[in-house]
């Protein structure tokens, strides 16, 4: 699954820790997700469309693969 | 989100505290074989010697209840590795989020996989003494596999923010 959720932060100026503190997770968990090495839950997916104030759609993106 | 039960995270350095010392001289035991230290306790025995053969120690009005001359050494180290190992493997870390908890469930399954493969391994390749010494190692190794597989993960999601700096 693509996502969006660096060029978010960038955007509104937020860097990895803001994240993470907003989320409730760490750091590290917010470079997995921006880096594409861990697919985050239904729950945290929400919580990060709902600190950026965005529909989960623009952030999220299926992929092919993850039909298969 | 809901979790599963963990110890708190400072329950993590007492498990090294514990583990640490306690597998050091488990590993210098094993090694240097001096197993048969002197007995300096009795210990309650339960259900050993079912058919009552070779017990000198005091029977304690049943067969299957007996007191037996033993060195606490053994069970110390045993209760030290186990302990201190359990204290590590399941207290939480610094931030205990979901990313953690999944690498957490992984490396249990990858543990669990492993130890069973060196088991059956270790079942095709030693015998007798040698099987018994191995089986000893492999009581913790579940244990063990997992913590070094976890801590692995961990230290390659922080190594891979710092490379990126």
């Amino acid at each position: 699954m693509k996502n969006k959720v660096k060029l978010n932060r960038v955007m509104r100026d937020l860097s990895q820790i803001d994240l993470a503190e907003k989320m409730g997770v760490s750091r590290q968990t917010v470079h997995a997700i921006e880096s594409g090495k861990y697919v985050p839950s239904t729950v945290l997916a929400l919580k990060i469309c709902s600190i950026f104030e965005a529909d989960i759609t623009s952030i999220f993106e299926l992929e092919e693969e993850d039909w298969k | 989100m809901k979790q599963t039960f963990l110890f708190p995270h400072k329950w993590q350095k007492i498990g090294w505290m514990v583990l640490i010392p306690t597998l050091l001289v488990g590993l210098l035991i094993l090694l240097n074989d001096i197993w048969n230290l002197p007995n300096i306790v009795s210990v309650f025995e339960q259900f050993t010697d079912l058919f009552n053969i070779k017990v000198p120690q005091f029977q304690f009005s049943s067969p299957f209840f007996l007191y037996k001359e033993n060195n606490l050494l053994n069970e110390i180290i045993i209760f030290g590795i186990i302990v201190g190992s359990t204290l590590i493997s399941f207290s939480k870390e610094k931030i205990e989020d979901e990313m953690i908890s999944n690498l957490r469930l992984y490396s249990l399954m990858w543990a669990v996989v492993v130890h069973f493969s060196l088991v059956l391994i270790a079942s095709l390749l030693f015998y007798e003494f040698d099987y018994f010494n191995v089986m000893t190692i492999q009581m913790f190794s579940i244990l063990f596999l997992f913590i070094i597989h976890f801590k692995y993960q961990i230290h390659q999601y922080n190594k891979s923010i710092v490379d990126e700096k």
